[in-house]
């Protein structure tokens, strides 16, 4: 989550304000629906006994860290951010809940990371979409496999688009869609959508990675599901913190935005409306040496 | 007679099969390495140790006490189970509340502020998901012959299992019948600790629940509403933990809007249906709420999501209203 102002333009920022007090409540909950969707944190690793030092890099306010922390008080896990604002609030988050088995660091994900090589079993990333632009990827995952024992786990997870009865829904996707290609951080070679989820197993086979795997997650974001309220609250925090990003890059109009976020509202509340939104988890090993 | 060893404290509570059945689930155990522990064919790990004070509140000292005796070197965290710092809401979390109630849209500041604040609010209470509700209820606005306020209306919310984690999903009408009621019309914090403890305040025990409190959300003596904290655990609401829920109830204040804050004079609660009668009617809150926007909207006159929601709810408790006495 990068708010780096020294860097070319498009180069890390985050879409959202990272300072914002809102972004920090919508990332806690994003982690938290998103971990339940994919049946949770380390859901695809059927053995965790070799796994005792975790990395979760662009860690933001540290939801899925401190899930992990408290599922396994064996593990230690490390959340690592750019943004010294979320990296106070984990911080605080792990104070008022008493866990002592993770902590949170300032550190760019675009620059060497600050570990020594091979200190964690496994390293996380979850959503770099909005985080990194595709020309940041190799120099990340070279650092993730230095940083991995050998025989280490790598897993990245990142969505497309989501499928939906709604109108507006599915109009602010194309808006979100088109803001990665104007700004350069689509990995869609005709613009038609997010396109990371197909580059992350080429990405992870470049830089070494090998038994590379993916799982794909279908959440349900339907009215009829019992956590259709964490998908709206999602929805309802997400558009309209992106809402300045889209106006600084002229794709809409505070005019157009707002009748269109609250047919957005609307429509998924209503009790007809289905969704599917698809995420995939791709999983790579440091090969033993 | 007191027992002589936590393993047989241990062996005590789970002779009861519903409590033994209690402790595997939340200590996430095979029942039986629990007896194995009990015989003394296997130690527990230190964090097992720790976990077995959460998960037997009431036994907590007698089990602390003895488990020190059999491992001098287990720490044994002070101030029941909780480390300092985590009985205290921290610097950060009101500099966090303050920022979102400063710079969200009027129409937005209810929902953003108690949003963030229930989430920082359950994080804290319960940080091992024993299993906790933390809901925002708050007056409806005056009303009826009277033009007093009749009820509080449960519209924030979120839970760790085995309750839903967005209490959202589940709105209601509380009233005198209530704790949360209560609370609203004495104007201070109530704690139930047990079920079985006799009380003469009033409680509508819901699925799950063993203990509960009710806070105010007080702004220079008026009143806007409610928070209401449920836990599966009996006895939880320990003195440090509703210290935090008044905190917390405090943080609130910024989510509602000076003219939302009630005289003590003006609360006059009337008896709600149950939540069983309740659920009948507001089954289809969301499409009503969702209908509202989308008609307004084709006139030309737009609505916001919390301008509907009002009307929404203003319109049911009318609805529920007449029904409230006949079917308490």
């Amino acid at each position: 989550m990068s708010t780096s102002s020294d860097r070319p333009e498009n180069r890390t920022r985050f879409v959202a304000d990272p300072e914002s007090s809102e972004t920090m409540a919508w990332l806690l909950n994003a982690d938290k629906v998103l971990t339940k969707g994919m049946g949770g944190t380390l859901a695809e690793q059927a053995d965790l006994s070799g796994i005792k030092r975790v990395l979760d890099i662009a860690s933001g306010p540290g939801g899925w860290a401190l899930e992990v922390a408290r599922e396994h008080p064996e593990i230690d896990v490390t959340g690592i951010d750019i943004s010294d604002s979320m990296i106070r609030f984990a911080k605080a988050l792990v104070t008022s809940r008493g866990y002592n088995n993770v902590r949170f660091l300032v550190m760019d994900a675009t620059q060497p990371l600050q570990f020594e090589d091979a200190s964690f079993d496994l390293v996380n990333a979850r959503t770099l979409f909005g985080v990194l632009a595709p020309r940041d990827w190799p120099r990340l995952l070279a650092e993730c496999k230095r940083i991995l024992r050998p025989g280490g786990i790598i897993r990245l997870t990142e969505p497309e688009a989501p499928l939906s009865t709604s109108p507006a829904l599915n109009a602010l996707w194309e808006m979100a869609i088109k803001s990665f290609v104007v700004s350069k951080r689509s990995f869609s070679r005709d613009g038609r959508h997010l396109g990371v989820t197909l580059a992350l197993k080429p990405l992870l086979r470049e830089a070494g990675f090998e038994h590379v795997s993916h799982q794909g997650h279908v959440l349900d974001i339907s009215s009829a599901t019992e956590d259709a309220e964490g998908y709206r609250v999602n929805f309802r925090y997400a558009i309209n913190l992106v809402k300045p990003f889209y106006l600084k890059l002229g794709l809409t109009t505070e005019e157009e935005f707002e009748p269109l976020y609250n047919q957005m509202l609307a429509e998924m509340l209503a009790e007809d409306f289905s969704g599917y939104w698809m995420y995939v988890t791709v999983r790579g090993e440091k090969p033993q040496e | 007679m007191g027992a002589s060893s936590w393993r047989e404290l241990l062996g005590r509570i789970i002779a009861d099969p519903q409590e033994k059945q209690r402790v595997v689930n939340e200590l996430g155990v095979n029942p039986i390495t629990l007896i194995r522990w009990v015989k003394g064919e296997v130690v527990p790990r230190d964090e097992n140790l720790r976990r077995l004070l959460e998960v037997l509140p009431a036994q907590r000292e007698a089990l602390a006490q003895l488990l020190m005796e059999a491992f001098p070197t287990l720490v044994v965290p002070s101030g029941q189970d909780t480390p300092e710092e985590a009985t205290r809401v921290p610097a950060e979390f009101y500099s966090r509340v303050l920022n979102i109630y400063v710079a969200t849209p009027p129409e937005r500041r209810f929902w953003s502020v108690s949003d963030l604040t229930i989430q920082l609010a359950l994080g804290q209470l319960d940080p091992n998901y024993l299993g906790m509700a933390f809901v925002i209820a708050q007056c409806m606005p005056p009303a009826g012959a009277t033009h007093k306020i009749r009820s509080l209306r449960q519209n924030a919310g979120r839970g760790t299992p085995p309750w839903n984690a967005y209490l959202e999903q589940e709105p209601l009408l509380l009233g005198a019948e209530s704790l949360a009621g209560y609370a609203v019309t004495v104007g201070h914090l109530v704690v139930q600790q047990s079920r079985a403890e006799q009380t003469h305040v009033p409680a509508r025990w819901v699925e799950w629940e063993e203990s509960a409190v009710a806070c105010p959300i007080f702004l220079g003596g008026r009143i806007a509403g409610c928070v209401v904290v449920s836990s599966t655990q009996p006895g939880y609401f320990l003195p440090f933990r509703q210290r935090l829920i008044e905190k917390y109830a405090e943080l609130l204040t910024l989510a509602c809007r000076t003219e939302e804050f009630y005289a003590l004079e003006d609360i006059e609660l009337k008896l709600m249906p149950s939540p069983e009668v309740q659920k009948a009617y507001f089954v289809h809150y969301r499409q009503r709420v969702s209908d509202l926007m989308q008609e307004a909207s084709r006139r030309q006159s737009p609505i916001t999501i919390a301008q509907a929601e009002r009307i929404v709810w203003e319109d049911l408790e009318t609805e529920l209203s007449g029904l409230a006495v006949s079917h308490y």
